[in-house]
């Protein structure tokens, strides 16, 4: 008999199949001599076995067990209570740290996350900016909706400035 | 006015309430009660008495210190050992660490002399008075390997099921099948010649 077949025996014996697995186990151990034979060898086995454990007691007398038990705890204790007063304890400090580190890390990142997306989302439709300077004036023009950007540069008269240089910076629309 | 509590007749849940108020004569009248259940619980998965006293004790520290997640949907009892439990496979997984792969180990997952075994017709225990059978059948399972020890210990004694013990043990429930199969394999034929050497004497 092959293992597989020995281990559904098994779980068949120890109420661990399914009641149509159950079935065929049991159809099988019926008429087959061989599963027949480990089912009865591995019931007898469970029936001695069962609830036949050796009862042993503590080779220790009550107060002697209890003496020790209870120095442990009180040791454990202290040597809790001595941390904790001296700050070190690893325990309060995970509770600190669950206690204050995450929520004011929460709002760092809410704050994080406000300063990055508020100028995009409180900016107007069309933003006109002026920058003033001492010989060029400089007026910029932003439409987000169409993706443009006009810039105009003029002097202190007011005349627009022919060559402005660069313009590698101006959003050009697609 | 209340009665004071009597703790020699009281419920182990009054104890342990009583226990959470930092009374340790409570938790003392608890550990008079269980202190042997455990004791064997840790001698049985170890096989020594001075590991089995140490766990035994660590597990009643950690019980005190635990007290307040006990919910009480199992008795104190089985909670107790269960911390126990746990105790004695942390232990068995640090010493087991130590040691390298052996042929034992393959034995344990896959049957070494058991998987030719003839199947037994004859009960290995039959007739045997109830303290002499106690007493085959722990000197069979000092015999066992570790392995094929816990999984029995743990599914004839403490009953629990496949899942259970795989969740515990950390391993799949086809290799509880295969260890429980060849510690019951196992054991029988060392009843068997249990058997045979007292029917030749």
């Amino acid at each position: 008999m092959n293992i597989e077949l020995e281990l559904k025996i098994q779980a068949w014996l120890d109420n661990e199949l399914s009641a149509k697995e159950a079935a065929e186990v049991a159809t099988l151990v019926a008429t087959n001599t061989e599963a027949q034979a480990l089912a009865a060898e591995l019931k007898s086995l469970k029936i001695s076995v069962h609830g036949n454990e050796l009862a042993l007691t503590v080779p220790e007398s009550r107060e002697f067990h209890w003496s020790k038990i209870e120095r442990a705890i009180l040791q454990a204790e202290k040597s809790e209570s001595r941390a904790e007063a001296a700050g070190f304890s690893p325990f309060s400090f995970f509770a600190w740290a669950r206690n204050w580190l995450a929520p004011v890390a929460g709002l760092a990142a809410l704050v994080a996350v406000l300063i990055v997306v508020a100028p995009s989302s409180s900016e107007p439709e069309y933003s006109e900016t002026e920058t003033p300077s001492e010989d060029v004036d400089v007026i910029h023009f932003k439409d987000p909706a169409s993706r443009m950007t006009i810039i105009w540069f003029y002097d202190q008269s007011g005349n627009p400035v022919q060559n402005p240089g660069s313009i590698d910076n101006v959003e050009k629309p697609e | 006015m209340a009665k004071p509590l009597d703790f020699k007749t009281a419920e182990d849940s009054a104890l342990v309430r009583v226990a959470l108020r930092g009374n340790m004569v409570a938790f003392e009248e608890l550990i008079s009660r269980h202190r042997d259940k455990l004791y064997a619980r840790a001698f049985s998965m170890l096989r020594n008495e001075d590991a089995a006293l140490d766990i035994a004790q660590e597990a009643w520290v950690k019980g005190w210190q635990r007290l307040k997640q006990f919910q009480g949907d199992a008795g104190f009892a089985t909670w107790m050992t269960r911390i126990v439990i746990n105790l004695c496979l942390d232990d068995l997984r640090k010493k087991k660490r130590q040691k390298s792969e052996s042929l034992e180990e393959l034995d344990e997952e896959w049957g070494g002399a058991e998987r030719r075994m003839p199947y037994f017709t004859v009960n290995p225990t039959e007739g045997l008075e109830r303290h002499e059978l106690r007493q085959r059948i722990d000197r069979a399972l000092a015999r066992l390997s570790e392995a094929h020890r816990k999984v029995l210990v743990l599914y004839e004694f403490e009953e629990m099921d496949y899942k259970q013990i795989a969740k515990l043990m950390d391993c799949s429930i086809g290799t509880v099948m295969s260890r429980l199969f060849y510690a019951r394999r196992r054991l029988a034929a060392l009843l068997m010649s249990f058997k045979k050497e007292r029917d030749s004497e």
